[in-house]
């Protein structure tokens, strides 16, 4: 990302907050508020070019392309996050397997940006403590096995 | 474990000069194939070199959180692809211990048909390869890594409801054997096992090699075999640190995995019909599911528990304990249904289907160097893939979920009546694009065959072309397994050190 414009990293910026907004009541940030620098630079550094290319063009597709779809008329982060969520969910669906690979590709990243900040990894597992136990399962086990 | 070793092992992201050694092997590449030939020769009494590109990893070193592990122990991220009629990620480590550093520890015997399929191709395999011996070689591997079934108090709920489905509905399941001592079911193989209980390589064969006088180069990247007269004579290498290592040997074997292997023959110009063809591998697929009650997958063995009754079919079944961002990433949610889904992750489980595919690819090095990998997937392959999904979504329900994504482009996206995955296979097309998939396990790029026209590699695991240059590792299997290849990938590694030794 060193060699991104600033107005770029906007558009990333945008994109992935629209992807993971804050959850105030289960005290998750979201992703625009917490710090990515570390993750962006391990990214510059060990990312394949065609990777580094692929996810660059993916954000400008997805920044430019609701101008030209008449339910959007705007650029991603001039809509609504309304708008914006919709058009996240318009493309994950879409019929092109070009925007759907996009849209899965930079969820994986949003979410793998997401929860390597150790604070999000901390609440998400402190959440998962103050549920109710697991079930207790105990499986019989099969008496034939392929081998 | 390498605190008396260090004499042994050098950095080479510290090398910035030039260096000539002299050795009687040299291996690259320390993943399981590299590791377990240079162990067997060095305890034969051979001055072994073991070459790694990937770089030297301590148990308490190994990162928490996916995004960093993928970025450090995964060859690009994990994101090489196979172009052709579906882009598939292709998985591979890169660190001392190569792919088992970061695998499932899931272990596997060859299966015996599999074993018959390559006598049938051919018959003279029967000679060198014959079934007791690699069954003999599969015990030894089973042995030294320990492996054996995964208790149930380590699985967790998400090992556990995969077989609690498979058991409602009559499939043939079992706790998956995995090669670890101790293990307490922290559910971080695939980030590298924190503890060091996973007996990947860097646990075992390479620390014994190195206690056997062999000498460990990590942070170095082969760059061309040396030979002259269809005689092998070293390698030459590339340091991390700037630095070139010549390595003078009389043998070589090389273990850099079924896309680096041939491309390192390739760019030494070491030609040879079959050389990258057959490309063969084992595409995954994955559903996702909710449950009323909490599964924590990332907590638990990684993988412990496999639906075994659909191997003969080419479909194998297994639990995923994935990292919590691969987990979210594999929801179908954006915006603050994602944040939701997020804030409940523990009741989301992942399961996936390896497919035994029938489709053969190619290597060739692109123009950066690195491999370009064709390979498309055929009907027969899809339809395997839709009838995968089919089972997982029927058993992820018959063990209590609340609905399950299938992932399957155009079709339903949520499904919580089990009569819906009835009908799959007759509403969704064999449409490649219609699947999201990745692949792991790579095989048949130097493959091997006692004819010289349909083998890159001998019965002996010797190159037909060059004296003294053998190759070790999953690239020489002249087909795919439909298992986990790791302790085949062993068990034919001790074969090829044999063969190197009686040759010796």
């Amino acid at each position: 990302m060193k060699d991104w414009s600033h107005i770029e990293k906007r558009w990333v910026g945008a994109l992935f907050g629209a992807m993971i907004p804050a959850h105030p009541h289960k005290k998750l940030p979201s992703l625009q508020e917490i710090e990515t620098s570390s993750f962006w630079e391990r990214f510059d550094r060990v990312a394949p070019t065609q990777l580094r290319l692929g996810l660059r063009l993916g954000v400008w597709i997805f920044t430019w392309l609701p101008i030209f779809l008449p339910r959007f008329r705007r650029r991603f982060h001039r809509m609504s996050p309304d708008k914006q969520t919709r058009f996240l969910y318009a493309m994950a669906n879409s019929r092109s397997f070009v925007l759907r690979q996009i849209a899965s590709t930079l969820k994986l990243f949003a979410c793998l940006a997401y929860l390597q900040d150790p604070n999000v990894r901390d609440q998400v597992t402190r959440l998962a403590d103050q549920t109710i136990p697991s079930e207790k399962i105990s499986v019989k086990l099969a008496t034939k096995t392929t081998g | 474990m390498y605190e008396d070793l260090a004499h042994a092992i050098f950095d080479g992201s510290q090398l910035a000069k030039e260096q000539t050694l002299r050795a009687d092997a040299v291996v690259v590449g320390s993943g399981p194939g590299g590791a377990t030939v240079a162990r067997d020769l060095a305890m034969a009494g051979l001055r072994v070199v073991l070459l790694e590109e990937g770089r030297l990893w301590l148990p308490q070193e190994f990162p928490p959180d996916a995004w960093t592990a993928n970025a450090e122990l995964y060859r690009n991220v994990g994101a090489t692809l196979a172009m052709g009629n579906l882009p598939l990620p292709l998985v591979q480590g890169c660190a001392v211990g190569g792919t088992s550093v970061i695998n499932g520890a899931i272990s596997w015997r060859l299966p015996k048909d599999v074993h018959q399929e390559w006598l049938d191709d051919d018959p003279k395999l029967a000679e060198t390869l014959p079934w007791e011996a690699v069954s003999q070689s599969l015990d030894r591997v089973e042995q030294d890594l320990h492996i054996h079934p995964t208790p149930e108090e380590i699985s967790g709920p998400n090992n556990l409801l995969l077989g609690k489905g498979a058991q409602a509905l009559g499939y043939e399941h079992r706790p998956i054997s995995r090669n670890v001592r101790g293990c307490r079911g922290l559910g971080r193989c695939m980030q590298g096992c924190p503890e060091g209980h996973k007996l990947s390589m860097d646990r075992t064969y390479i620390p014994e090699a190195l206690q056997h006088q062999a000498l460990l180069y990590h942070s170095v990247c082969a760059k061309r075999i040396l030979h002259r007269n269809q005689n092998v004579e070293g390698i030459e290498a590339q340091t991390k640190g700037g630095g070139r290592l010549a390595i003078h040997a009389p043998r070589v074997i090389i273990a850099a995995g079924a896309l680096h292997s041939p491309l390192l023959l390739w760019k030494s110009g070491l030609r040879h019909p079959m050389l990258g063809k057959a490309f063969q591998c084992h595409p995954g697929v994955g559903i996702t599911g909710r449950f009323p009650t909490p599964v924590r997958m990332w907590e638990g063995a990684t993988q412990g528990h496999e639906v075994t009754g659909l191997r003969r079919e080419g479909i194998k079944v297994e639990a995923l304990g994935f990292d919590m961002s691969f987990v979210a990433s594999r929801l179908k949610s954006f915006g603050e249904e994602l944040s939701h889904d997020i804030a409940d992750l523990v009741y989301w489980a992942n399961w996936g289907a390896a497919i035994r595919a029938e489709a053969r690819g190619s290597v060739k090095p692109s123009w950066t160097g690195q491999p370009k990998v064709s390979y498309s997937l055929t009907k027969n392959d899809l339809t395997k893939i839709r009838r995968g999904i089919r089972v997982m979504g029927e058993i992820m329900l018959a063990a209590g979920a609340s609905f399950v994504y299938p992932g399957i482009h155009n079709w339903d996206e949520k499904v919580s009546d089990p009569k819906r995955f009835s009908t799959l296979e007759q509403e969704v097309p064999l449409h490649p694009k219609y699947f999201n998939a990745l692949a792991t396990h790579l095989f048949g790029t130097c493959r091997l065959h006692s004819d010289p026209q349909k083998g890159v590699i001998d019965t002996n695991f010797q190159t037909h072309t060059t004296k003294g240059l053998f190759v070790s590792d999953a690239s020489i299997f002249p087909s795919n397994t439909g298992v986990n290849p790791q302790t085949s990938i062993v068990a034919l590694a001790h074969l090829c050190a044999a063969s190197i030794l009686q040759e010796n």
